[in-house]
């Protein structure tokens, strides 16, 4: 599989810092080849959004083709000019979100690179997700007019109730997603109930096991860098319910235990710890590492909720899985209105003792911009750290600038430090 | 029966005067703050040229984005449908169109008699390729007309411009002049960048030869060549392909004086304003 | 100016357009409560049975000022610029904001709106996107009753059965009376021209709805009455997005176009169903609710593009302009399939994206008549 990128006329993926890390992501390219496997013993495959539950797909043996991680990776290998000019040329306009132009362009593509020949395979199925903006809501129709296959959508309502979740909401999302689970019996897959509970009991432990991975993560300096966050925070899409997922997350707690025991810190001398609430810089991911060089390390990243990864242990019941993953999935911090997104970020700003947050505003998300300035407000309110906000297409490299970020985020580092003298 | 056609565009006007479908006279004069004025005079050259007068017309037709003010033009007709006219006549069999002007871009699909069929404009910001590449021109400080022959002294596509934005492609281009890059491969960058972006639109209104190329860019033999290579086919680049919209608007008029002729000069049936009072007309 | 006249009860209508919260005003000066509404799923009707007059917040084509602090200038320009409304005073009247469940930027109004009027409670009808579905009813029921429990609190006024019977009972012949209006349409020449119909549509849908009812069915017998206009030029449906702003409209009839129909947010949309009223109303309204398929927040799309096909068969359209406001996500996803569809039956397409403020408008007429010069038959 090494060899197979290195041939690419692409980047390989960066390299973690992490041996246990490394590993994973082997482990995710591996994951991605199974697809293949799959569709050549005529299962139909399914391209689906990678925020809606995995453990029902795992739980009835679906192979899915995610379409929005590979329109990611489309970005991180720097391909994302090309996928998006794919999907333009086919009629998507430049205006929409680049992670799904990028998505549309790899699914829709008469050709595609070495990673994607592997990583995707032609749908037979597809399911969408209006979670949590209408980007997920809607670019799967272009791949369905594409290939002309049967679609259902899961309809998630947003939390917008105050207090305790209101029971009619948990009901409804439970029943779109036993509706999800219908759409895929009617296409020749079969559901065991037990076999969810299993799953569900999985992402449990594992989630258990993240919330402690969170816990070393928030130590002071930094042990883990933030492309290998996003790595950890993928990997549960791809790797199967098996022991030895848990045993390498295992492993990776240790790990960072370990370090934090040591004191050893992604960067030597840790002067600033960092928040980055927008998209990521998927095209660039040197760029959240681009601050370290000033001893600035960026110690949380929104690209972990993203991933769908943190659904709270303590919402799910194996006993209801149905009910579990939808209450799950309402109280999902990113589930607008901004509340839930806004109190994560405050939270995070406390538990992993932020210098200063870093706001890249993506001009074709309308979901996350509009919630900046809001977060910007409480951070300040609870905590006094500043936010800065600033415009960076992180995702299509024909619109990012990496001279004018670098420059920004040096002015913002320069004004974090001369705070830090002054305190002390 | 002669006709008039004057186009007004942002950088230029045009204005073609045509004698029972001939060319007879032609002129090109920049755009003044005015564009009244710049029909008017550009109008009275060509006419002058020819040795004639508005009142001689049997009709005449304006386009180009200054095509509404025009006083003496009993007709506007965009310079979308100008441009297939006039390259239909210019370039025999011609299908696919792509004009490059200073203010935009567009790419037309035209039928046998230069009736469009379909078009795509450029709608990403004011990058509009004549403006792009007169920046890029005093950035470099080359005469415009240099810009494609010392372009094409680069072996390759030179070095990678930002494709998007003249803002972006700006601040790289005066980094690559800090570094000591020789200027023709910064200008062969340039023109790749442009083909490139220009290129989407060719593909989107979809591709059917023969090929043209008109407006001011289709002189830029760097862009030119480095299209014909990413299309794979030739472009046809009418001999002046400035004229192009002038010509068809002068065609236009030429129809229509034969209609006019034909029902016995009632007129064109008058639009109705869209609101009778209280509305914008 | 050429042309037969037209009929005198369209200046009430534009005089609407030219000051919409004149008509709010109006109504607060005489005492009582106004609701702003956006969009599709908070039942007006409601409101209207409470005593509030609901009030489908337009916006002003003018630059964003204020609201640029608080929504970047990435999303809908539409919003932002109500936003602006809110954050200058010119809302103060609003007793409530009644919000849908539609798109990103709406929703997140439920954040942002309370920062920028404090004193105004903000609603959001959770309604669900997937719609023509029974599966939803009891989840849609609870959100109405919850809808409803809100606007009693607000209004001080309880909504009961009958009055709510009432209510649905006068939108409803609103909306028997607009389908007439937009019918006339379909005629060759329309007895009415776009931007009439626009104009109509769009002045109702802020009057108070006896009034509104009142002036259609005068308007009906002076159309009736009428020479229709001249229309030449080839028959154009316009499909999009929020449409607050009569100059496109007026800009492609200029061009030559003739507008024989449209579907928008603040035209055909709201007034596409009715609900009746048998049985209980609040079913009554969930059952219509569930067949507004109209946004492109909801879900099946393909009931979209049928309605827009339907449209174009029934009103005789040549061709389709999707008008999309810039950053509009919800509408430009769906550029691409429209595109398709119409494509399979050889009708022209043409794909606008257009700012709220009339910027880029050179350009578009350029665009629009180009389209229209190749949609007519030579
Ligand atoms: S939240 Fe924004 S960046 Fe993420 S998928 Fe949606 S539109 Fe794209
Ligand atoms: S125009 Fe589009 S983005 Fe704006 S409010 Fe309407 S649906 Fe939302």
């Amino acid at each position: 599989m090494e060899e197979q990128l290195e041939e690419a006329d692409h980047p390989p993926l960066p390299l973690p810092d992490l041996k246990v890390v490394e590993e994973m992501q082997l482990g995710i390219v591996d994951g991605f080849a199974e697809v293949q496997l799959a569709k050549a013993q005529g299962k139909p495959v399914v391209f689906s959004s990678v925020l809606l539950p995995k453990e029902i797909f795992q739980a009835m043996d679906v192979p899915v083709v995610y379409g929005n991680v590979l329109g990611a990776y489309a970005s991180i290998f720097g391909l994302s000019g090309k996928y998006c000019g794919i999907a333009e040329d086919l009629g998507t306009p430049r205006d929409v979100c680049a992670v799904h132009r990028c998505t549309i362009g790899v699914a829709c593509a008469d050709e595609r690179d070495d990673f994607f020949n592997m990583a995707f395979a032609v749908p037979d199925l597809a399911l969408a997700n209006n979670f949590p903006c209408a980007s997920e809501a809607k670019s799967f129709l272009a791949v369905v007019d594409k290939y002309g296959i049967p679609h259902h959508v899961v309809d998630t309502p947003i939390r917008s109730w105050d207090g305790e979740l209101p029971d009619h909401a948990v009901r409804y999302l439970a029943g779109q997603y036993r509706g999800m689970v219908a759409f895929l019996e009617r296409h020749g897959y079969r559901m065991d109930l037990e076999r969810l509970r299993e799953e569900i009991a999985f992402t449990k432990a594992l989630n258990t096991l993240m919330a402690e991975i969170e816990i070393c993560k928030q130590a002071v300096p930094a042990p883990m860098s933030a492309y290998d966050s996003v790595i950890a925070a993928t990997a549960p899409l791809v790797l199967g319910k098996e022991k030895r997922t848990l045993a390498i997350f295992e492993r990776l707690r240790d790990e960072l235990r370990d370090r934090v025991r040591r004191g050893k810190g992604v960067v030597e001398n840790e002067r600033l710890r960092l928040l980055w609430i927008g998209v990521p810089p998927l095209c660039d991911f040197k760029l959240v590492n681009y601050s370290e060089h000033r001893g600035a390390v960026v110690a949380k990243n929104l690209v972990e909720l993203l991933a769908g990864f943190m659904l709270d242990p303590a919402l799910i019941d194996p006993q209801y899985p149905f009910e579990s993953l939808a209450r799950a999935q309402l109280e999902n911090p990113l589930n607008p209105p901004g509340r839930g997104l806004i109190d994560y970020f405050v939270r995070a700003t406390r538990e992993y003792r932020i210098d200063g947050v870093l706001g890249a505003v993506k001009r074709t998300c309308a979901m996350l911009p509009s919630v900046q300035r809001l977060t910007k407000d409480a951070i300040q309110r609870a905590t006094g750290v500043p936010t800065i906000i600033f415009d960076l297409d992180g995702v299509d490299a024909r619109e990012y600038d990496a001279a004018s970020t670098h420059a920004t985020i040096d002015a913002f580092l320069d004004v974090l430090l001369a705070r830090k003298e002054k305190a002390s | 029966m002669i006709t008039l056609g004057v186009d007004v565009g942002s950088l230029t006007g045009k204005a073609v005067v045509l004698e029972d479908g001939e060319l007879l006279a032609w002129e090109v004069i920049l755009t003044g703050p005015d564009s009244v004025e710049t029909a008017t005079a550009v109008a009275h050259a060509a006419l002058a040229k020819a040795g004639l007068a508005l009142g001689d017309m049997a009709a005449i037709v304006s386009t180009g984005y200054g095509r509404i003010v025009v006083p003496f033009a009993q007709r506007n007709v965009s310079e979308i449908s100008c441009h297939a006219k006039g390259a239909n006549r210019l370039v025999p069999g011609v299908r696919t169109i792509l004009d490059m002007g200073g203010q935009d871009c567009k790419a037309i699909r035209c039928d046998a008699t230069g009736k469009v069929t379909s078009f795509v404009m450029n709608d990403k910001c004011a990058a509009g390729a004549g403006r792009s590449m007169g920046i890029v021109a005093d950035l470099l400080k080359v005469r415009l007309e240099d810009l494609g022959p010392l372009a094409l002294e680069a072996p390759g596509d030179g070095v990678p411009v930002s494709s998007t934005c003249v803002v972006f492609a700006r601040s790289e281009i005066l980094s690559y002049q800090r570094e000591g890059t020789a200027k023709s491969e910064i200008l062969a960058g340039a023109c790749t960048a442009l083909a490139s972006r220009v290129l989407g639109l060719v593909k989107r209104v979809g591709l059917e030869p023969e090929f043209a190329i008109t407006g001011g860019i289709a002189k830029n033999v760097g862009v030119v060549r480095r299209l014909e290579r990413a299309l794979g086919v030739e472009a046809r680049i009418p001999a002046e392909p400035q004229i192009v919209g002038a010509l068809g608007a002068a065609i236009f008029a030429r129809e229509l004086a034969e209609k006019k002729a034909k029902r016995g000069d009632r007129g064109a049936p008058a639009r109705r304003s869209s609101l009778g009072d209280g509305g914008s007309s | 100016m050429t042309g037969p006249a037209r009929p005198a009860v369209l200046d009430e209508f534009r005089a609407v357009l030219r000051d919409p919260a004149a008509v709010p005003r109006a109504w607060k000066a005489a005492g009582g409560k106004v609701a702003g509404v956006r969009c599709l799923f908070a039942p007006e009707e409601i409101l209207w049975a409470a005593g509030m007059l609901p009030y489908p917040l337009p916006g002003t084509p003018e630059p964003v000022r204020l609201a640029d602090a608080w929504l970047q200038p990435c999303t809908c320009e539409f919003v932002r610029n109500l936003l602006d409304h809110a954050l200058d005073g010119r809302l103060a009247f609003l007793d409530l904001l009644a919000l849908s469940n539609t798109c990103d930027v709406t929703r997140r109004l439920l954040d942002v709106w309370p920062q920028c009027m404090p004193n105004t409670p903000v609603h959001l009808v959770n309604n669900p996107q997937k719609l023509l579905e029974d599966g939803n009813r009891e989840y849609f029921l609870e959100e109405l009753r919850r809808f409803r429990n809100r606007v009693e609190a607000v209004s001080g006024k309880p909504v009961a059965a009958d009055g709510l019977r009432e209510a649905i009972k006068l939108y409803d012949e609103t909306r028997a009376l607009m389908t007439e209006v937009y019918g006339m349409r379909r005629e060759d020449p329309p007895r009415l021209s776009g931007v009439e119909a626009f104009v109509t549509a769009f002045a109702t849908s802020i009057l108070p709805k006896d009034r509104a009812n009142h002036l259609l069915r005068r308007l009906l017998d002076e159309l009736r009455a009428a020479e229709p206009p001249e229309g030449f030029g080839p028959r154009i449906l316009v499909t999009g997005s929020a449409l607050d702003d009569p100059a496109l409209l007026e800009m492609i009839e200029e061009v030559g176009g003739v507008v024989v129909a449209d579907d928008l947010c603040t035209t055909s949309r709201w007034f596409a169903h009715r609900a009746g009223t048998d049985g209980d109303p609040l079913d009554a309204l969930w059952r219509m609710l569930n067949r507004r398929t109209l946004c492109a927040s909801t879900f099946p799309t393909q009931a979209r593009f049928d309605r827009i096909l339907a449209m174009v068969d029934e009103f005789h359209a040549d061709a389709v302009i999707q008008f999309n406001l810039k950053y509009c996500h919800p509408f430009l996803y769906e550029s691409q399939p429209l595109r398709k569809r119409l494509e399979a039956r050889n009708i022209p397409l043409t794909i606008l994206e257009v700012g709220h403020d009339r910027s880029g408008f050179g350009q578009l007429r350029t665009r629009l008549q180009a389209f229209v010069e190749m949609v007519e038959p030579s």
